[in-house]
């Protein structure tokens, strides 16, 4: 007794089918992320409930995190462009090189702004207490779900590169792009807003 | 065979992602947890009959105690006891292994929709099995912060050593396994269905397992987020859950904590009770030969169900400094579940009214199933409301209510399944004589031990305490506890029944017959490799099928000779006729 296809002989899912799974399963992965940053979210807002939060002039000033910000929705903007000439590879090609450029350069600036923060702000973990913590584990939250939709993009990217249609892993990587948009602009809110 | 072969063919059937292979994986691996967490319960029963007493056997394990568990000991075995039976036993079986076999079976699918994510699944679990067996072995001892893990127990202040963040990381990664089927059964439910089969027409299994891996998906990112930061406050020095003298620059709050692990532990419950639920409706309707009574209507209960378990999990909470007004919110909401509860039990009790029913093991364990949960749930009624939880928080009121409903209903559930399907996944059938007394003894047992925890929880003994009767008020609970302990032994050897019975199958059963239950559904009626399902799942004494089959049941996708196809539009049929 063994499975539907105990041969292995029945052909697979078509490409469309396919792809429109994992379509879905790329919607409910992102979801839990979301459930997962939101829980995090929700243990920072607990914490400035009960005033476990530096005052407004402790924080750590905006303007470098606005530019991650404003990175991350051109990256978007450009991803969606790229969708559009997906099927013309030379178009879309420096399209997707702009959204990799503002992608890399988001996390690029994350990381050169946590490094300030820690080594010339002094906003160290254990002695900058739960605001510190609340901060970098928000920070690494996300900039690991914006670097899996990074990869994601530059898959799609080489295959491009290579000729390949490209528009399916392109599809896929929108909502992850977003998503992570959002992410960052809920970490913006909870951390740096007073 | 020459050795590259030999790797070759080993690797090919570690790494499988055939659904009935990685549900077999699933299915042994849970029961080493099973059977390593249920000698942890024997030692902890044994503690609270002959407390400091040395336990026969165990002198090489405790040396310097000579074999009696020491306070350390105790609270790492009765932690360890509950993390592996919740997050590597049961939860593995019901979902890793019977839904891995079930669900594509059942729903006319050749694979799952993501086969690779059956694979990494179990090998996430296996990796964390293996870090919670390595605990053991660590200096300073195994996690003892209790199945729950709440600080500031749990922080490096309090169990320092390896132990505690070996378990954590297991955790997540049993987490991530948990996710990844999830994720998968999701996608196949929704997208893989053969044609015909549809929402009205899936087997209440599956809807079950559906629900449970909605909730999966959900809620499991959740605790990977609790258990994620417990690691870095334990690892990295973050103080997310650090409060008081040992916190630093502030620190934070452990109450967190407890909201994000019972935003995900109470779901948890429903994660285990559905896919059950989902088991019993079925083979209440298969043993009593009759329709399942109310079919949408219990399915439209356990989605209720589902809607509702994330929203009522701060009734964990009522003792930890919660507002009025949030309490009574939760307290309602707590109750409000059992609505959709009791519609499924009403559902079931109508099924069996004037079946003709079939008392075979599995419907024998499902019937268990109904009465351990209804036993479960009524006592859990008491711990919903603010003004009984209060005094019985914290007892082992608390204990014996969630054994009955997450222990020892999920687990009578878990062999319903596996004495229901092992001819099907094994080709054998196991001895119903044996399993019939298995499955008996076993509910019998289960209330006389979780009955006495309810008892003495009910007459004041608190959870987890080393030795109960160095307070004098708890004295008198020494002899109820000595027969809970003598029925919880006996409930451990009742499994020898199982275990002979499997080993005797295996090794000297005899071939099943294709549908020994005589059943429509898909797993059974061997409908071919891309059937066209015309029916639901339990079209069982139907007349016509009757009298034109000579038979009390019908495949799902078996159409009747006169039958004509499905295809057509009624109308025409009604022509035809």
């Amino acid at each position: 007794m063994s499975t539907n296809d105990p041969t292995g002989t029945l052909p697979s899912a078509s490409p469309q089918r396919a792809e429109a799974n994992l379509w879905f399963g790329m919607v409910l992965a992102h979801a839990a992320a979301v459930m997962l940053f939101c829980a995090v979210a929700f243990a920072a807002d607990f914490y400035r409930m009960r005033g476990f939060w530096p005052p407004a002039s402790a924080l750590p000033g905006r303007f470098i995190p606005s530019v991650a910000g404003v990175l991350l929705v051109t990256g978007g903007a450009l991803l969606h462009g790229a969708l559009r000439y997906a099927s013309r590879p030379r178009s879309a090609r420096a399209w997707l090189l702009g959204v990799l450029g503002a992608g890399a350069g988001f996390l690029a600036t994350q990381a050169a702004w946590l490094h300030v923060l820690w080594w010339y702000r002094d906003l160290r973990i254990p002695d900058s207490g739960v605001f510190a913590s609340v901060l970098y584990g928000l920070s690494a939250v996300q900039a690991a779900h914006a670097a899996v939709v990074l990869t994601g993009v530059l898959r799609a990217t080489v295959r491009i590169l290579r000729g390949s249609e490209a528009r399916a892993p392109l599809r896929r990587a929108l909502p992850g792009w977003w998503c992570t948009t959002v992410m960052y602009g809920v970490l913006f809110a909870v951390v740096y807003l007073p | 065979m020459k050795p590259g072969a030999f790797l070759k063919a080993l690797g090919a059937s570690l790494w499988t992602t055939d659904p009935q292979r990685v549900a077999k994986q699933y299915l042994w691996g849970g029961f080493l947890f099973l059977l390593v967490g249920g000698l942890l319960a024997m030692l902890i029963r044994f503690q609270w009959a002959w407390p400091g007493q040395p336990v026969p056997g165990l002198a090489w394990a405790l040396p310097e105690s000579k074999g009696a568990l020491t306070p350390p000991a105790y609270t790492a075995v009765f932690t360890m006891h509950g993390l592996l039976m919740i997050f590597f036993a049961v939860t593995p079986l019901l979902f890793g292994a019977l839904g891995h076999f079930v669900l594509p079976l059942a729903i006319g699918s050749p694979r799952m929709a993501f086969p690779r994510l059956s694979a990494f699944g179990f090998w996430a679990y296996a990796v964390g099995g293996a870090l919670m067996l390595a605990s053991f072995g660590v200096r300073l001892g195994a996690a003892s912060a209790g199945w729950t893990s709440y600080p500031p127990l749990s922080t490096p202040a309090f169990t320092p050593g390896l132990g505690q963040t070996l378990v954590t990381v297991a955790v997540l990664c049993v987490g991530v396994s948990a996710f990844l089927y999830g994720l998968n059964f999701v996608v196949t439910v929704v997208r893989c269905r053969a044609p015909g089969m549809t929402w009205g027409r899936l087997p209440l299994v599956v809807w079950g397992l559906f629900y449970g891996a909605v909730l999966n998906v959900l809620f499991v990112p959740v605790l990977a987020a609790a258990t994620g930061l417990l690691l870095l406050d334990r690892v990295a020095g973050t103080q997310f859950f650090i409060a008081g003298a040992a916190a630093v620059g502030g620190g934070g709050d452990p109450v967190v904590y407890q909201h994000l692990f019972w935003l995900f532990g109470h779901p948890e419950v429903y994660i285990l009770i559905l896919p059950a639920w989902g088991m019993v409706g079925d083979f209440v309707a298969f043993f009593s030969r009759k329709p399942a009574h109310g079919y949408r209507l219990t399915a439209g209960a356990m989605g209720a169900v589902t809607a509702l378990s994330g929203a009522v999990y701060a009734h964990h909470l009522f003792t930890s400094g919660m507002a009025p007004v949030l309490g009574r919110t939760f307290m309602i909401l707590t109750l409000l579940i059992s609505l959709p509860a009791e519609v499924m039990f009403l559902n079931w009790l109508m099924t069996l009214w004037r079946g003709s029913v079939r008392l075979t093991s599995p419907m024998l364990a499902a019937l268990a199933t109904m009465i351990v949960f209804g036993l479960g749930g009524i006592t859990g009624l008491a711990l919903g409301a603010v003004a009984t939880d209060v005094p019985l928080h914290g007892t082992m009121w608390v204990v014996g209510h969630f054994h009955l409903t997450m222990g020892a209903a999920s687990f009578l559930a878990v062999f319903a399944g596996l004495y229901f399907w092992f001819p099907r996944l094994y080709g054998r059938t196991l001895h119903e004589g044996l399993a019939k007394a298995h499955v008996v003894s076993s509910a019998v047992l289960f209330i006389a031990v979780f009955g006495g925890q309810l008892v003495a929880g009910y007459a004041g003994q608190l959870r987890r305490l080393y030795d109960p009767y160095q307070y004098t008020f708890l004295e008198h609970l020494l002899t109820l506890n000595r027969w809970t302990s003598w029925a919880a032994f006996l409930l451990g050897a009742a499994q020898l029944l199982f275990v002979v019975n499997l080993v005797r199958t295996l090794k000297w059963g005899r071939a099943s017959e294709s549908n020994p239950w005589q059943v429509g559904t898909l797993e059974w009626t061997d409908a071919g490799p891309a059937p066209v399902v015309l029916r639901g799942p339990h079209e069982l004494s139907q007349p016509e099928v009757q009298r034109q089959l000579g038979r009390d049941w019908i495949g799902q996708a078996e159409p009747l000779p006169e039958e004509v196809p499905a295809v057509v539009p009624s109308a025409k049929v009604e022509v035809a006729v």
